[in-house]
């Protein structure tokens, strides 16, 4: 995979000649492209409720001593 | 009477303005696994996934019910879900404070098995060589108690741990005494071919409550092939110590545990059929260890999963029959993975949790005092590779062993919400971390997971199990009680 001009170009090496097996691997590639893209977005949508339920989570938890905290 | 309740459509959603939770998702079988931050989980369709994933969800529906039952939307500034989300994480987490709870006693390396699975066992007549001291011991039962623990499990292993009885003895003698002062619930095991079992060995573990784990591998020529020793009596043995054992201490005095091997692979069901002929309501179909084949041959990979996974359908699908028909057989790694995914709880298994359990789980104290941080890790110290040695009860304090980079690392690098990939893996809530598989197999504790031996394994037994709760009643309710032991 390499960046150039902002783009990402990803070159496939198939390790079969089969015509048929490279585009369902293709075709696997970009599903996976999407999905990857999709968790990213999920990821950082709810990243702030995430970090929010963790510190509830935590919180109160007594590994601090209060005079410390 | 007034309702104590406010009215139902107090409850109703105010808007189509859902918020997303954190929540996973994984393609299987034309559907999509949904898993929301503590790994409960729900089936969606492309297009109702394809609803939540653009934000088109109705203002109400039975999709959206479902999904705010799973936490995986609320209504904008709704507290609840935040609050139970929290709640559930924290169960999950639970057990981490207590910290280590198995303490294995590597009493002698000494051993008349020599199994070709085994990296570790010696056959010696120098006791001394090979065996632990009384000192060792006794410096490793000091450690063993400064653990938070409330429950304590001291495990006995070898080699053959019946070789060294009396050290044995005096081991569960000192921790008896030990613990009129700290008051913990311990347990004692004695990891056992039984080969050695005799009237001294009973009745001494009659007298101070201790259980029994030995191995079975299965039908009489398997299990003798895979554990040969002099006179090829092993299986017969081990089924002889096994009655002896409930008749005299009881019936749940002694489990048993199966290590696959390769001549195993295409015999679950004898496997199967000889823990049940032999009166055992649990098996634990065990997977390849990769530690002899990744150290001295480095051939280990994907393949042997495959033949593994192979066998595991096949065993559980033959297990969830059998009880369909009324036989009491829990598989063991299914149990630990549905717990997991129909509960809140996490059972801690050592090799299937996050952080990884080796040193937060148990801990080992080898025959030399040197401290491992997994039995795996003790078999790598055989081969010659001391990566997860932690230090020597003779020279190191409790602090120096647990605090030392030889365990911080690994458990830090291997944290499976920081790895690659399993930070969005829809499974990971089920799976675990496993630093040592993954140093054994490709040098570092993380693991390249698309090549993984573990993940594809445990994303494997995912989908199997979750499909069967899917679409069979009965192995649903199999399953619910599995997940409840």
């Amino acid at each position: 995979m390499r960046v150039i001009d902002g783009t990402i170009r990803c070159t496939l090496h198939p390790s079969s000649d089969d015509e048929n097996d490279l585009a369902s691997l293709l075709v696997d590639l970009e599903h996976e492209v999407l999905d990857e893209t999709l968790r990213a977005r999920i990821r950082d949508q709810t990243a702030d409720v995430r970090n929010l339920i963790l510190a509830l989570a935590f919180s109160n938890t007594g590994l601090v001593d209060p005079k410390d905290a | 009477m007034t309702s104590k309740f406010l009215p139902a459509q107090e409850f109703a959603a105010g808007s189509a303005d859902w918020e997303l939770l954190p929540f996973r998702f994984h393609r299987l079988d034309g559907r999509v696994l949904v898993t929301n931050m503590v790994g409960e989980h729900l089936f969606l369709t492309d297009e109702e996934f394809e609803l939540l994933a653009t934000d088109r969800l109705p203002h109400d529906s039975r999709l959206v019910k479902r999904l705010r039952a799973k936490h995986v939307i609320r209504q904008p500034g709704e507290a609840a879900p935040l609050d139970l989300l929290a709640l559930k994480t924290r169960t999950r987490y639970r057990r981490l404070p207590l910290f280590t709870g198995l303490h294995i006693f590597v009493v002698s390396l000494r051993c008349e098995h020599s199994c070709p699975y085994c990296q570790v066992s010696r056959q010696s007549s120098d006791k001394t060589r090979y065996d632990m001291s009384a000192e060792t011991a006794s410096s490793a039962l000091a450690l063993a108690f400064q653990s938070p623990s409330p429950q304590l499990k001291i495990e006995f292993q070898g080699g053959e741990p019946l070789l060294n009885f009396p050290l044995i003895k005096e081991i569960i003698g000192e921790a008896e005494r030990l613990n009129q002062d700290h008051q913990r619930d311990v347990i004692f095991v004695i990891a056992t071919n039984l080969a050695l079992l005799d009237d001294e060995v009973i009745d001494f573990c009659r007298d101070h409550d201790v259980y029994f784990s030995t191995s079975l591998d299965g039908p009489r020529d398997l299990h003798n092939k895979n554990r040969p020793r002099p006179g090829r009596n092993s299986w017969e043995l081990a089924t002889e110590g096994i009655a002896r054992v409930r008749e005299a201490l009881g019936r749940d005095r002694v489990a048993a545990l199966m290590t696959t091997t390769k001549a195993s692979l295409n015999r679950p069901r004898e496997i199967i059929d000889a823990y049940v002929e032999h009166g055992f309501h649990e098996i634990f179909l065990r997977p390849l260890s990769p530690y002899g084949f990744a150290v001295k041959t480095k051939s280990y990979s994907a393949y042997d999963t495959d033949l593994w996974l192979n066998f595991y359908r096949e065993g559980l699908k033959y297990i969830v029959d059998l009880n369909r028909q009324g036989v009491d057989l829990c598989e063991r790694y299914a149990s630990i993975m549905l717990k997991k995914m129909l509960t809140n709880d996490d059972p801690g298994y050592v090799d299937l949790t996050s952080p990884a359990g080796i040193g937060i789980g148990a801990v080992v104290y080898n025959y030399d005092g040197d401290v491992y941080a997994s039995d795996e890790g003790r078999m790598l110290a055989e081969m010659g590779d001391h990566t997860f040695r932690l230090g020597n009860v003779a020279n190191d304090s409790y602090a120096d062993i647990f605090l030392s980079e030889a365990l911080l690392a690994p458990l830090d690098e291997s944290f499976a919400l920081s790895a690659p990939m399993c930070v969005d893996c829809a499974i990971e809530p089920y799976c675990g971390a496993d630093p040592v598989y993954h140093y054994a197999t490709s040098g570092d504790f993380v693991g390249r997971k698309p090549v993984s031996g573990f993940c594809r394994r445990n994303m494997a037994i995912t989908e199997l199990l979750l499909t069967l709760y899917e679409t069979d009643p009965d192995a649903r309710a199999i399953f619910l009680d599995w997940a409840a032991r």
